[in-house]
């Protein structure tokens, strides 16, 4: 008979002080964020649909920018204490992550729309230990290295950019002259 | 008319030789970036077969330290360098191997 049993998935490895480590278990580490340069491209995108975030709208266009393409690089690994399990994890993880046919959904932000971005698996790793650190218990360990596509888009730049200046006060002034410095007189302003 | 004979094995042998210790120095200051232990650093470089294919090379008794390091160990995250500097290495190559052929090629043929 077959029987499903959920496994924990971590960002990053779990504190065993604050959380139960409950064999078998997968982490998730973002190691390398690069620019995907191969794929870049360059330009304008009109459409109707304000890149599927609004109903299309046959009276309005919409252009924006390209963005800027970015592969993430994650480590997925896989930890048990028994055989079954590891070819278990194995086998759904080898489902998950087929060659470069891998796919992740990703929704826009208002949810109306999704796109399907890449993944592709970049390698696979067996690390096993049977003593010594662990215990002398032996654990069972699966890496693989999958390569996420994604793109920053102009407006996620400029939401996290830091914001231009857009006044100066060069008039004010304060009362707090530390001892041994001489305050700057105003500026004079030409006319 | 007088030709010249150009060999083209020793000038890709020549371009790698040339490339080897640049993405050694490349890999040696990410682990550096990354906090890898310094005597490990020490001992990582970047190594060529015989058909010029490129591999991260370091001792054998320090393949355990490397690889837990790369991928993490129980209890520790990892803490990869040479799968980035792998991905992170392909401008270098290019620039190195275009330049050295390419010089290496007009210098045979009398032209630099």
């Amino acid at each position: 008979m077959l029987t499903t049993s959920p496994v924990k998935v971590w960002y990053g490895f779990p504190d065993v002080e604050v959380r139960d480590q409950i064999f078998p278990y997968i982490t998730l580490d973002l190691i390398d964020i690069i620019a995907g340069n191969d794929r870049q491209t360059y330009g304008y995108i009109t459409d109707t649909t304000n890149l599927g975030t609004v109903a299309a709208d046959a009276n309005f266009a919409y252009t924006n920018q390209i963005p800027v393409a970015y592969d993430l690089v994650y480590q997925v690994t896989s930890f048990a204490r028994h055989p079954r399990h590891d070819r278990a994890i194995i086998y759904q993880l080898m489902n998950k992550f087929p060659s470069k046919y891998g796919r992740l959904k990703v929704a826009n932000p208002s949810g109306s729309d999704y796109s399907m971005r890449s993944m592709f698996l970049d390698g696979f790793v067996k690390r096993d230990t049977v003593e010594g650190e662990t215990g002398n218990r032996r654990l069972l360990r699966n890496v693989y290295t999958v390569r996420v596509v994604s793109q920053m888009t102009p407006d996620a730049a400029n939401a996290v950019a830091t914001r231009l200046v857009s006044t100066v006060q060069i008039n004010s002034t304060t009362s707090y002259i530390p001892s041994g410095l001489t305050p700057v007189p105003p500026a004079v302003t030409h006319s | 008319m007088q030709t010249k004979k150009i060999d083209l094995d020793v000038i890709s042998r020549s371009a790698v030789k040339e490339l080897l210790p640049t993405l050694t120095d490349q890999l040696r200051t990410l682990a550096k970036t990354s906090q890898w232990p310094g005597r490990v650093i020490n001992n990582l470089s970047v190594e060529s077969t015989e058909d010029f294919t490129l591999y991260v090379d370091y001792p054998e008794e320090m393949s355990t330290e490397v690889e837990d390091l790369e991928y993490g160990s129980p209890g520790q995250i990892p803490n990869a360098v040479i799968r980035p500097f792998i991905l992170r290495s392909e401008p270098t190559i290019a620039k190195v191997l275009e330049e050295k052929t390419v010089t290496d090629l007009f210098t045979g043929m009398g032209i630099m």
